[in-house]
């Protein structure tokens, strides 16, 4: 599937002119994005951190992941609106940066992971989880967003 | 290391089952998919500071 057309359509899209334009809007729009990294990132490490045993041992896993959670879902709704205005400003460099597609690629697993396995996963109980099952999830979950964050970062020195 | 619970049989044989075999579907799933990012996301990143030390050296020697 192409997506150059798509590309150079949301660039030249009245949501891509407003950020080329308007450099104030623009920074915003990154200021907020920055935002809902640091709260989606925040929510990420409580619940990951957790179930590794590492903070918080006194608040059970249960009431951690499912407070955490709520938050998440709003960092990442906050993220993909940010980020879609920011990406259609600068679409076409977007499209040609190798690390934009990593970022992309990262993201869509990173929301699979959570909403199709460690979500139904958590919602037992966890003393019932095999604690293997537990702690590799929770590994995998910090590593796949520090690569969004990391790939999301290294855009801006490509 | 203790491997996990211990079936008895009509014969009165036990066999040691692996923790493996006590996790359920979703469980198994869960480990394979993490595992799997963990395997991919070590790869991607050992490469990207491969390239990377590469590019230092070419400038700095």
């Amino acid at each position: 599937m192409e997506l150059l057309p798509f590309f150079e359509w949301m660039e030249a899209s009245l949501l891509g002119t407003l950020g080329k334009t308007y450099g104030g809007v623009y920074a915003i729009g990154q200021s907020l994005h920055l935002m809902a990294l640091a709260l989606l990132g925040g929510t990420v490490l409580v619940t990951d951190l957790r179930l590794l045993n590492v903070i918080l041992r006194d608040v059970p896993s249960e009431v951690v992941a499912d407070s955490a959670h709520r938050w998440f879902k709003v960092a990442v709704a906050a993220i993909m609106a940010t980020g879609i205005f920011m990406a259609a400003a600068v679409a076409l460099r977007m499209y040609y940066n190798e690390f934009f597609w990593a970022k992309m690629i990262a993201l869509f697993v990173g929301i699979l992971f959570v909403f199709g396995i460690k979500r139904p996963l958590l919602r037992r109980t966890h003393a019932e989880i095999n604690p293997i099952v537990l702690k590799s999830v929770a590994i995998a979950s910090i590593v796949l967003w520090f690569s969004v964050a990391a790939t999301g970062r290294w855009i801006g020195f490509s | 290391m203790q491997m996990g619970y211990l079936a008895a049989y009509e014969d009165g044989g036990i066999k040691v089952k692996s923790k493996l075999s006590k996790m359920d579907t979703l469980e198994r799933v869960a480990l394979g998919f993490s595992v799997s990012i963990l395997i991919v996301a070590g790869i991607y990143w050992v490469g990207q500071i491969n390239s990377v030390m590469e590019l230092l050296k070419m400038a700095y020697g």
